[in-house]
């Protein structure tokens, strides 16, 4: 009876209808009294109700609970873990404020809704495994993408890399929590919300407007596209909430002796990452917010009449959504880094440059929104201007990438499977990035775009980058997080797999877009029926090959050989404490004497701890 | 992960000093300022892109709106008398004081802009520059309305003489939150009232 | 120096990327080149491919033998070398690159120059309003003495300049020809401009690339049941034949 008023998901279960009710209950009152007709107006209820049944959702879970002692200046235990660390599987289901225990319940999420915007993709790819309009009509064709690019990147690969580093990130810097734990785990709640939000639409009519929502089609969608607005909304406060919290952890919480330049790279990375999550996620919400308005009140941000201009939520949209490509792939130059430094035994090659090409990145990434919009008729002197800058880019890339190699040159590298997507990555997210580069050439581009090339320039990026660096990180960190090994055999077939099908799918996307075939379409022209059955077919065995990684992960935490506290003898903090390591990460304070990436000098620590002798040997040479 | 590492962490997780939480609120209004940001960039598309005039066939008052302006800019020293006047005593006396004319300030503030809304004889509804002003007002007016409730907060806690010169970084936060809410306000003043023709 | 003995890996890297290159760039895998402006975007486009080839093949042949020249045999527990870094090599890596971008950049603008200028400075161009909608195009001549208003065809001379405006009646659509290497949106509310010189008689799919709700896929007129119709490119004796014709039928 009990489980009903404390914090747990059953008090949601009263919380979230509650809220909602009364929501709808003031606004009919408030309806009533203005008069406003009709008054019996579904949307607007249904609108209402889904935002404040969220804050009833997060109410339930306990989101609110200590803040709300706070301010009725009730007794607080500062020293009350009770909702810290997991004790048995069903902690994984309430809040709990340890960084660890939300890091795992970000990337299982996460990686849910990856195998669900996966699935999406797997059924609109057999309807265009031949010409012709089989299963699928148009309008279902137009929601199976939608949802399948906007769940993948507002509930997978922005929030799996904020799942990656919370479990790490505090780890590495010798912390032992994230700075705000309480907010850490509002953020991770507010992520199923999204989710369930997002996949709800297909209740209401789902949205048909691709994940980048243009109006004024989006005027026209049922009211899935509201629900498509109010899911972003939440997913966005979730990561600026997550992104506040690693910034102040990253600046204020390192252990003694963790100068700025003895982090490892992926601190640096997420510290980028996180700048630019602060400064453009709001954007996306005020787009969202202007878009919703136009729907749900009837004003004229972007429809034709009443004065309103469409492209301004372009502009508004790219200057998040821009930025957003950088959060996607950021943290994961970040785990490139920690991988191949660990499975190479070699110092990171130029540290110092790779940490300040992120920064980079970040800064140039705002400069660049428009070349997303160089056919849509905004203002011409804009685009040569926005094209020098998203060429620049090139540059801070470049420079990591060449990095990488330069650190796997002269180093004695071990091929498990992280490092093996490690290379992967590399291989595919320079045909990636040299795609885009292209499509950052004004003339090029108006030749070109929204047709398949861009589909496949994203995907290298996206799925060659971003998601081949998350499968090194899992495979890196697992030991870490389970203490048992995963099995290296199912990952070199879920590696080689993957990376072949991977370039099946989306190599020859390049040449069905040089050729016309538009984006977006659910038939096509006769020529392309050959090339588009290779790609559905590779499309398949590209979600196979997922299958054996869900296998090996779920067989292995229970199976999986004992890993002790450091397979990898890597040098990092994390690798310093047990596997899994211990509910307040570090027995004793940690001190950090010298560079994260030590490898090949004799007998030298990154970290020692107070039980130990200290050996104070900064290098020489660089970090 | 035995049950025991729980009882004896050597080292505080939930560590709060000063710094951490004013340096998180500050993180934070960073990202609300780039939320204002995403309207006043809809606003530079129009009057600048687009060449729309401002504020179109509407009349925006600034005359009375500058008097507002006047009462916010007031509130934003009077809060900062409230964190100047905190004493070892223990007693919120003057610290309730301040935070009171504030809240005073504040609410007029509030009321005036509500008189605004209902005397400028255009609504969300009527165009493009009628949803802008009444968004970027709105959202400023929602955030005046968040710091009232904040300075109620404070004043709660004052009368309870919660606050003591090495306890006061909740103070210390309403107080960089009330004066983002005002800076934000003296730009939107300038840009929405005070250039309005063309 | 290890570093040293990767100069040759890199010049090989060069070649065996410019032959990847050039091997693309052979597939002829573009569309017809149907328009006066056609050449000089390929032509970019052969560059990127050449740049892109050596580019990517350096850095995945000099991988690639590093992994096989420094790879661990099994149980083996030594570290690399701990080389943090070589700074003339980070310099001329940071600098090759940027000199190349500046390249790229400074050839597509004086690309983009060219092709707004030649149309806009020809005196007798044709100038054509298209009309999106959903689903379809509707075009309209706005020439003096032509006044064809919206056709559902469009047809155009050859060799002579044609300046598009485009705009729609309702949502975001787009006039793409590929053939023409040339693609402008339809922004509600607004008008867009773009320019093309067909040079090639025959017919050309129009796509309408962006997405526009449920009749986006029929506004190619490459798919079945299309809703648009091919571009019609014919000579001046034909087009003026064509629209004495319309004109005729309008009447
Ligand atoms: C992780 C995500 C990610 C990343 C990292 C990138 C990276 C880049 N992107 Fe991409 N992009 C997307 C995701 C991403 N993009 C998405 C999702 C879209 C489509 C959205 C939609 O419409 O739905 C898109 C669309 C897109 C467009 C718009 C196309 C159109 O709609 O017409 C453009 C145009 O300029 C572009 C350019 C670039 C560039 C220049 C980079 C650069 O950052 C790449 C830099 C990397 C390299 C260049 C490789 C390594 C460098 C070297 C080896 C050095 C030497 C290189 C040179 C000298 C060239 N991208
Ligand atoms: C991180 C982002 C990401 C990722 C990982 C992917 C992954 C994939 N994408 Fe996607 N894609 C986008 C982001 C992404 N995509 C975006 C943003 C768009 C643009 C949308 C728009 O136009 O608005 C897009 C559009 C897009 C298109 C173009 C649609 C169109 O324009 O008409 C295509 C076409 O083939 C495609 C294919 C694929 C395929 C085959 C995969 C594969 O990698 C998927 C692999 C499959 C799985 C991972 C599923 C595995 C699971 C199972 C087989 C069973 C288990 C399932 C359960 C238990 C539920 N994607
Ligand atoms: Cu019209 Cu797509
Ligand atoms: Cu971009």
């Amino acid at each position: 009876m009990t489980s009903v008023l404390r914090p747990t998901l059953a008090r949601c279960l009263w919380t979230t209808p509650l809220f909602a009710a009364l929501a709808v209950f003031v606004t009919f009152v408030a309806r009533s009294i203005f008069d406003m007709q009709p008054v019996m107006q579904e949307n607007t209820f249904l609108t209402v109700a889904y935002i404040f049944g969220a804050i009833g959702f997060i109410v339930g879970i306990g989101g609110m609970d200590y803040w709300f002692s706070w301010i009725i200046g009730g007794e607080l235990d500062e020293n009350d873990h009770s909702q810290h660390g997991a004790h048995s599987w069903r902690d994984y289901f309430k809040f709990n404020t340890d960084h660890k225990v939300i890091g795992i319940q970000y990337i299982v999420f996460t990686f849910i809704m990856y195998l669900v915007g996966g699935m999406f993709a797997e059924v609109f790819r057999a309807e265009l495994a031949k010409p012709g309009m089989q299963s699928i009509s148009n309008g279902q064709y137009n929601e199976l993408i939608s949802s399948h690019g906007t769940i993948m990147i507002f509930t997978f690969m922005v929030p799996i890399f904020a799942g990656i580093g919370n479990y790490v990130i505090p780890l590495m810097i010798g912390a032992d929590d994230m700075a705000f734990p309480r907010l850490n785990a509002v953020s991770f709640w507010l992520l199923p919300l999204a989710g369930i939000i997002l996949l709800s639409a297909w209740l209401y009519g789902s949205y048909n407007t691709g994940w980048t929502a243009y109006p004024t089609l989006q005027d026209q969608s049922p009211f899935g596209q509201t629900l498509f607005q109010i899911g972003v909304i939440i997913a966005g406060s979730s990561s600026i909430a997550t992104a506040v919290n690693f910034l102040v952890t990253i600046i204020a919480m390192r252990a003694p002796g963790m100068t700025l330049f003895r982090m490892p790279l992926l601190c640096w990375a997420n510290l980028a990452t996180s700048a630019l999550v602060v400064a453009a996620t709001p954007f996306v919400a005020g787009a969202m917010f202007m878009a919703m308005f136009d729907r749900e009140m009837g004003t004229h941000f972007f429809t034709t009449d009443g004065g309103g201009t469409a492209l301004a939520y372009q502009h508004i949209f790219w200057f998040y959504s821009h930025p957003a490509v950088y959060i996607m792939v950021l943290p994961g130059f970040g785990i490139i880094s920690e991988v191949i430094a660990t499975h190479a035994r070699k110092p990171v090659f130029g540290y110092r440059a790779v940490a300040f090409s992120s920064a980079g990145i970040a800064v140039l990434g705002f400069s660049v929104w428009a070349h997303h919009m160089f056919a849509s008729g905004m203002q011409s002197w804009l685009r040569v201007p926005i094209m020098f800058a998203t060429l620049l880019i090139a540059v801070p890339t470049g420079i990591k990438i060449f990095s990488w190699v330069g650190t796997l040159w002269g180093g004695v590298i071990r091929m498990t499977t992280a490092n093996l997507f490690a290379i992967g990555f590399i291989v595919a997210f320079v045909i990636g990035g040299l795609s885009g580069v292209m499509l950052a050439a004004v003339p090029f581009d108006l030749s070109i775009t929204n047709s398949y090339f861009i589909v496949a320039h994203f995907h290298y990026v996206l799925f060659g980058g971003s998601v081949l660096t998350v499968f090194a990180g899992l495979y890196h960190w697992f030991p870490k997080v389970t203490g048992r090994m995963y099995d290296e055999k199912l990952g070199k077939w879920h590696f080689w797999l993957t990376f072949i099908a991977l370039n099946g799918t989306f190599f020859p996307m390049h040449y069905q877009g040089l050729e016309g075939m538009p984006r977006r379409v659910a038939d096509y022209a006769p020529q392309f029926a050959w090339s588009n059955t290779v790609i559905t077919i590779s499309a398949f065995v590209l979600g196979a090959s997922t299958l054996i990684f869900v296998y090996n992960m779920i067989h292995s935490v229970r199976h999986g050989a004992k890993a002790g506290a450091n397979p990898w003898g890597s040098l990092t903090l994390e690798w310093q404490v047990s596997s899994p390591p211990p509910i307040f990460n570090f027995p004793t304070t940690p001190r950090v004497v010298g560079g994260p990436y030590r490898y090949g000098e004799e007998g030298v620590k990154h970290a020692v701890f107070p039980d130990e002798q200290p050996v104070e040997t900064e290098t020489t040479v660089g970090a | 992960m035995a049950a025991a590492d729980v009882t004896a962490p050597k080292i505080q997780p939930y560590r709060t000093n000063l710094n951490v939480c004013v340096m998180g609120l500050i993180i934070f209004l960073v990202s609300e300022l780039a939320l204002f940001g995403a309207f006043f960039m809809y606003y530079a598309n129009l009057r600048l892109a687009r060449g729309v005039a401002w504020p179109g066939d509407f009349d925006i008052p600034a005359n009375n709106t500058s008097i507002n302006t006047l009462i916010l800019v007031v509130s934003s020293f009077t809060c900062e008398f409230a964190l100047l006047s905190l004493d070892k005593s223990g007693k919120g006396g003057r610290v309730f004081g301040w935070l009171f004319v504030t809240f005073a300030l504040g609410a007029v503030f509030l009321g005036l802009q509500v008189h605004e809304y209902m005397t400028v004889g255009f609504t969300p509804q009527t165009t493009s520059v009628g949803a802008i002003f009444f968004c970027l007002t709105g959202l400023h007016g929602l955030h005046v309305f968040i710091g009232l409730l904040l300075l109620g907060l404070g004043m709660v806690r004052a009368v309870r003489g919660r606050w003591s010169p090495d306890n006061h970084v909740g103070l210390l936060g309403i107080s960089v939150y009330w004066h983002f809410v005002d800076i934000v306000w003296v730009v939107l003043f300038t840009v929405v009232y005070c250039l309005p023709s063309s | 120096m290890k570093t040293l003995s990767v100069l040759p890996l890199v010049i090989l890297g060069t070649i065996v990327g410019a032959v990847i290159g050039v091997a693309l760039v052979m597939l002829e895998t573009l569309p017809e080149q149907a328009s006066a402006q056609a050449a000089g975007i390929d032509n970019l486009y052969s560059a990127f491919l050449f740049v892109s080839g050596i580019i990517f093949g350096i850095v995945v042949l000099v991988m690639l033998v590093a992994l096989f020249r420094f790879r661990a045999r099994p149980n083996d527990t030594r570290d690399g070398s701990n080389l943090h870094g070589v700074t003339w090599l980070e310099v001329v890596w940071t600098a090759i690159p940027f000199v190349l971008v500046l390249a790229v950049a400074f050839f597509s603008w004086n690309l983009l120059n060219d092709n707004d200028v030649s149309a806009a400075a020809a005196k007798d161009c044709q100038s054509i309003h298209i009309t999106g909608y959903q689903c379809g195009g509707k075009y309209t001549y706005l020439n003096d003495g032509i006044g064809i208003k919206d056709s559902p065809e469009l047809v155009v001379p050859v060799n002579v300049p044609i300046a598009f405006d485009i705009t729609t009646m309702d949502v975001m659509h787009s006039f793409w020809v590929p053939a023409w290497r040339l693609q402008m949106g339809a922004t509600p509310a607004q008008t867009n401009y773009t320019s093309a010189t067909p040079s090639k008689i025959g017919e050309f799919d129009i796509v309408c690339a962006f997405l526009c709700g449920v009749g986006h896929t029929q506004m190619n007129s490459a798919v079945e049941g299309a809703l648009v119709s091919k571009v019609r490119v014919v000579s001046q004796a034909d087009f003026d034949k064509w629209v004495a014709e319309t004109k005729a039928a309008a009447a």
